[in-house]
């Protein structure tokens, strides 16, 4: 300004006023907000103002003034690099937080340092001092094998059995409350996006019409922080026309890229994208039919909602096994798809198994991780499922403990009566096969009730032959099958068996190592023997079949009132229904001395063999539960007990593992929004500097206005009254 | 930190007075439950470690159960023991009146039999008490059954006005008859004792207690007389011509002692010297005299005459006599002591004895596993011996069973029945036959054999009773033992644990303080 204009001074002092004055109402605001969750400090934006032009008087000299402070605007104070900081970390804390949440409700339930059954028995636990407790009445039986005693056996058996039911059910429940808590989740997500959605729309409105929203952006910033915790998510921020050369910001919400596979591409898949926001869902399907036979033209798939088979149009719809999530089209408020992206293309996309990460991923993995019970399927799905291990991984370990326990007590209750020289007894008999408590083996044979196979007395065997087949058992391995029909061929005949196989005459293998113990078994007897087919049950045969002890019977059945030891796991297993009536007991001996002429009232060998199951080391393989397609043919070798704290120590050391994880990452997270809070927060002492300084400024403007003033008014009213 | 924002010391503040609160609060748990961890994820090796432990001192607890309900088993059955070994003593006690001992001896000094009938109903109540204390019980179970403790083990039955013992159903004196046999065939005759290889009759077996083999040559150098010249060779078994010792002709009267008779070889030529070809009179009567008593030899009925068994050295029949001298060394003659008829036995009787002798061996081999702390384990399906304890205890073995090589019971029961038959079948104030004397008192001394057995038995018996005595204390000590180590595990040091808790709470408190002057504390404070 070359020219000073008489009534600058009032304009500049006008601004300074008023820049100080927003500077106190900037301040002001950000002192209110100091407790409001998300806020962010704001900053006023002044410029010093100077009118541009030339007019004639100016000065030849550069004696140019400004016009004062212009506030330009008010901004945030964020730091966007923080900001990615914190949400990837907050997915982290997401993650294992559920996951240890999840893990110590397990504990709840599996964890039994310092429980008791009562308290006698301080801290020994309660499943795990249970099954101890079978060791002590068996020891009992053991000692004195009576009827009394058998009762006490049981009575600790059924107290076992409803151990096993309390913690597979207090483990279903969970199961069912961390499947509501997914669903919450996704209901969170879903109100989270479409909120930010609906933000965007309004920040961009605001931002056309020039106001730049900044409590819509806070709002929005705390809505993302949340949403991070759900998933792993990527936030991008860029700038969209409008038209007529005018850009507004657009918010890209897309998720993280979290997972290990270079070749899926589903984990970047776009949440929002400016006006546009998308929901997740987990994958529906229809109800199969667990009887359905695709072989059966009559056989419907699929149960409707009463549970009748139907076809799939009619079929009740559940939640996908996986829990897959799947994320739906991208869509404004008004419901309306983008017609010019490309995005859309091939929604709504199915969330490949590792494309989320976050509390969601988490009580996924808990609802579907199975760990070692994992199928060829599962690892098809998810190359480390096989180390992954949620509640089903706990559930199918209570299964398989349960059932090898039923299946173990049960075998040593099933056998044949042996003579002191430790032959098998086996005498002819008469009758229908349901007479004579025959059952038909898987490979078409007849079994007696001690689990050995029937042999006929008509001759039918080779010549050569003196083996009766009810020296071989149904549960013999291949090489104890092939070490009898070699001990049966004897020297000098026909044909020769070694465990390699079965030779005939010249050679030729007639039975051999290549095929499993059942299909050799199968051949000799076909070679030998007499099919159950042959022999329907109402007709009458002649058996060799092995002499069964006295209350001989399963100990444990999937009901308790059946006998039923098929399918046994934690939630069914139950006392026989014939061994609660007493109709079977525990099988003390089966040995039979001189075709009973000495009793032995009080032998007990086989009680030492499930004294010495108790503690002996078994192999506990998920195959047995899972079949042949589970990838790990070896969970834990060790005792019952073992098998149990093997348990308990997988669920601490996780839960351990998570503990630190979850530690680490809360305290980066603590940290970064610190950081954050000390670029974006608002501070009493700084707030109290601006204070001080904007009331300075303030009264300096109107000190300001005062000189200008009293200047003019000695121009105008004390100039030139010289000599009036 | 570029800077430090009110909210942004609040929220640290929250946050470390929240693990301040957190500390104290693991602090106050860990002084309370007084345990070094609360869960599994808090030390998963260590509570692993100690459930482990826990595991092994339940079964501990269980085997220390085991051993100690054993050991009274065992303690009850050394008490019964003790009173039947004050019966059966033969060393210190042995002198004192109501002895098995004592009583025989004075039976067989009693050859009077005054008292004899009193002493054997004494020992027949002392057999008696023996029995009883063979069928003590402990708790519900017999002591001395073996595996059979629900049924009384010991039963005394009379069979044809015999009192027999019995255990577990099988006669204690059954054995293995001895009889013919070839290699394990058993060889056939009939009833009377003639061999009878189709078994069409009878289906016997002789009994070889009483028989012995005989080689044909040793049996016609006994059984053959010697061919003598005679005075007449028209009658050459009359009227031996006797001579003297140097050749010439006795002139004694016959029968005198000093003559001679002259032996004459196969063609009944006399021998050269003739002097070497002497017999005494004597001598020749007595050859005569045992040749008279020669005992029988197995014959075969199915062959009419020549119908004499030859066998080999092991028993089997020769289809053909022997011949030759060689031959004669080495076949044999089933030479019978009394009479063939008394020496078999059925087919059905054998069996039986066989079958109850094979009974009796199963019965004292028989075992009864209890788990006493010793590993108790299984390898491919069946326990491991050494592992196990065996509780059953069988009557038999003390008092003992079977028949001796003699045929003699080995049962003291069995013996002392014998010793009171033979003593009353001796008339009552009659005198014993030497042959019933030397019965008796060979019986005495089995009946000592059977007691020193007795005692070793009971020694052994001692010895597993003081075993299981150290055990069971053992197993005490391994409780407390590991009681020990879990508590080192898991039991938190009081005076570390109240301390830990003291400066959780000082901390706790402190961290109050400090949010106090931070809450109070800004600049706004100076403001005018």
């Amino acid at each position: 300004m070359g020219t000073v204009g008489t009534f600058d001074g009032f304009t500049t002092a006008r601004l300074g006023i008023y820049a100080a004055q927003h500077g106190l109402r900037v301040t002001g605001n950000n002192i209110s907000n100091l407790n409001t969750v998300g806020y962010t400090r704001q900053r006023l934006d002044q410029v010093s103002l100077k009118t541009g032009g030339n007019d004639v008087y100016r000065s030849q000299f550069d004696n140019h003034v400004g016009n004062g402070a212009l506030v330009t605007s008010i901004n945030q104070v964020r730091d966007p690099y923080l900001d990615i900081r914190f949400r990837n970390t907050a997915a982290s804390v997401g993650y294992h937080d559920t996951t240890l949440a999840s893990l110590n409700e397990i504990a709840d339930t599996l964890d039994e340092v310092g429980r008791e059954i009562t308290k006698d028995n301080e801290d020994d636990g309660v499943l795990y001092a249970q099954m101890m407790d079978i060791l002590k009445q068996l020891q009992g039986l053991n000692e004195e094998p009576t009827k009394g005693n058998d009762t006490l056996v049981r009575n600790s058996a059924e107290a076992l059995c409803n151990l096993f039911h309390t913690y597979a059910d207090k483990l279903e429940n969970l199961r069912e409350n961390t499947v509501d808590d997914l669903k919450k989740k996704v209901t969170s997500a879903n109100e989270i996006l479409t909120n930010i959605r609906n933000l965007n729309e309004s920040i961009r409105e605001s931002e056309i019409h020039g106001d730049n929203a900044l409590e819509m952006r806070d709002e929005r910033n705390r809505q993302i922080d949340e949403l991070s915790q759900l998933m792993h998510i990527k936030v991008e921020y860029s700038m969209e026309e409008i038209g007529a050369g005018i850009e507004v910001e657009k918010l890209t919400i897309s998720l993280g890229d979290s997972n290990p596979d270079p070749l899926v591409t589903t984990d970047s898949t776009v949440l929002v994208d400016g006006i546009y926001g998308s929901q997740i869902s987990i994958k529906q399907i229809p109800n199969p039919n667990p009887n359905h036979d695709p072989n059966d033209p009559d056989s419907l798939p699929y149960l409707d909602q009463d549970g009748n088979p139907c076809e799939e149009a009619d079929a009740e719809m559940i939640d996908d096994p996986m829990y897959t999530i799947m994320v739906s089209n991208l869509v404004d408020q008004r419901n309306i798809v983008p017609k010019d992206l490309d995005m859309n293309k091939g929604r709504p996309v199915t969330l490949d198994d590792n494309d989320l990460f976050g509390s969601i991923q988490a009580v996924r993995e808990m609802l579907t991780e199975k760990g070692e019970f994992s199928t060829n399927a599962d690892v098809a799905i998810d190359e480390n499922a096989a180390i992954k291990r949620g509640i089903p991984y706990f559930q199918l370990s209570m299964d398989l403990l349960a059932k090898k326990f039923a299946d173990t007590y049960n075998a040593l209750n099933k056998g044949a009566m042996m003579d002191q020289d430790g032959n098998l007894i086996y005498a002819q008999q008469t009758g229908t096969p349901k007479d004579l408590g025959l059952t038909e083996a898987e490979n078409g044979y007849y079994v007696d009730a001690g689990g050995y196979y029937v042999g006929r007395t008509d001759g039918a065997h080779a010549p050569e032959c003196t083996l009766t087949r009810a020296q071989i058992s149904v549960d013999d391995p291949l090489e104890k099958v092939m070490a009898k029909i070699k001990e049966a061929a004897g020297a000098g005949s026909a044909w020769e068996a070694d465990v390699n196989g079965v030779l005939d005459a010249k050679g030729n293998i007639i039975a051999g190592k290549e095929g499993d113990a059942e299909a050799i078994l199968s051949r000799f007897l076909g070679d030998h023997g007499v099919s159950a087919a042959a022999n329907p049950p109402d007709q009458e045969i002649t058996v060799n079949a092995t002499m069964a002890p006295e209350g001989m019977g399963p100990l444990f059945s999937n009901r308790n009132d059946n006998d039923d030891p098929t399918g046994i796991n934690a939630s069914n297993i139950s006392i026989s229904h014939s061994w609660s009536t007493g109709d079977v007991k525990v099988v003390p001996t089966y040995i039979l001395l001189h075709d009973g002429d000495i009793q032995n009232t009080t032998k007990n060998e086989n009680i030492g063999h499930m004294i010495s199951k108790l503690t002996e080391d078994l192999v506990y393989s998920p195959k047995d539960l899972i079949g042949d397609d589970c990838v790990s043919s070896k969970l834990y070798k060790g005792s019952f007990n073992g098998m149990y704290d093997n348990m308990a120590s997988t669920l601490g050391n996780d839960a351990r593992k998570n503990n630190v994880q979850l530690n680490t990452s809360y305290t980066q997270l603590v940290e970064i929004d610190t950081s954050r809070d000390g670029v974006s927060g608002v501070d009493l002492n700084d707030e109290a500097m601006n204070i001080m300084q904007f009331q300075k400024a303030y009264s300096a403007a109107c000190r300001m206005m005062t000189a200008i003033d009293e200047a003019i008014d000695r121009l105008i009213n004390n100039t030139g009254i010289a000599g009036r | 930190m570029i800077r430090a924002t009110t909210g942004g010391v609040l929220r640290g503040y929250r946050r470390n007075l929240m693990n301040s609160f957190i500390s104290q609060n693991h602090a106050r748990d860990t002084m309370l439950t007084q345990r070094k961890f609360n869960s599994y994820a808090e030390d998963p090796a260590a509570a692993s470690k100690a459930f482990q432990l826990r595991k092994s001192r339940m079964m501990a607890e269980y085997q220390y159960t085991n051993s100690n309900s054993t050991y009274q088993k065992f303690q009850t059955a050394f008490n019964s023991l003790q009173s039947i070994s004050a019966l059966v003593d033969t060393e210190n006690g042995g002198l004192e009146l109501g002895t098995l001992k004592d009583t025989t001896l004075r039976m067989l000094n009693d050859p009077s039999g005054d008292a004899r009938t009193q002493l054997s109903k004494a020992l027949s109540v002392m057999t008696e008490n023996i029995v009883q204390s063979l069928n003590q019980k402990y708790g519900d179970a017999f002591i001395f059954a073996g595996a059979d403790g629900h049924n009384v083990p010991f039963e005394v039955k009379t069979v044809d006005g015999i009192n027999q013992l019995y255990y577990r159903g099988v006669p204690v004196d059954a054995a293995e008859p001895n009889v013919w046999k070839n290699g394990d065939t058993l060889i056939q005759v009939d009833n009377t004792g003639k061999l009878d290889v189709t078994g069409a009759n009878q289906n016997c077996y002789l009994k070889t207690d009483n028989i012995i083999k005989m080689s044909v040559a040793e049996y016609e150098r006994l059984y053959t007389l010697p061919k003598l010249e005679a005075k007449d060779p028209a009658e050459p078994d009359k009227n031996f011509v006797e001579y003297n010792r140097d050749g010439s002709v006795f002139t004694g009267a016959e029968g005198e002692p000093g003559g001679y008779f002259r032996k004459l070889d196969a063609a009944g030529n006399p021998g050269e010297p003739a002097m070497f070809n002497l017999i005494s009179t004597s001598d020749y009567y007595e050859a005569v005299a045992r040749v008279d008593s020669k005992p029988d030899r197995l014959t075969d009925n199915s062959v009419p005459t020549n119908n004499l068994v030859y066998v080999d050295k092991d028993g089997k029949v020769l289809a053909t006599p022997p011949t030759t001298d060689d031959e004669k060394k080495n076949s044999f003659f089933m030479v019978i002591d009394g009479k063939a008829e008394d020496q078999v036995i059925t087919k059905e009787k054998y069996d039986e004895a066989v079958e109850d002798a094979a009974k009796l061996q199963t019965l004292v081999n028989e075992k009864r596993f209890v788990d006493i702390g010793l590993g108790f384990q299984e390898h491919d399906g069946k326990l491991i011996e050494s592992s196990g304890y065996n509780d059953a205890l069988h009557g038999i073995t003390f008092i003992g069973y079977g028949l001796d090589e003699d045929g003699d019971p080995r049962n003291i029961y069995s013996i002392v029945q014998r010793l009171t038959q033979i003593a009353d079948s001796v008339p009552k104030e009659g005198e014993w036959s030497t042959a019933v004397y030397e019965e008796f008192r060979g019986l005495v001394g089995k009946l000592e054999d059977a007691a020193s057995e007795f005692k070793t038995q009971f020694t052994n018996m001692d010895a597993s009773t003081t075993k299981l005595q150290n055990n069971t204390k053992l197993l005490e000590g391994n409780i407390d033992n590991l009681q020990e180590q879990y508590s080192e595990l898991e039991d938190v040091d009081m005076a570390e644990a109240i301390s830990a808790f003291i400066w959780a709470q000082y901390s706790y408190n402190a961290a109050l303080k400090v949010g106090n002057s931070i809450l109070s504390q800004s600049l706004m404070d100076y403001l005018n």
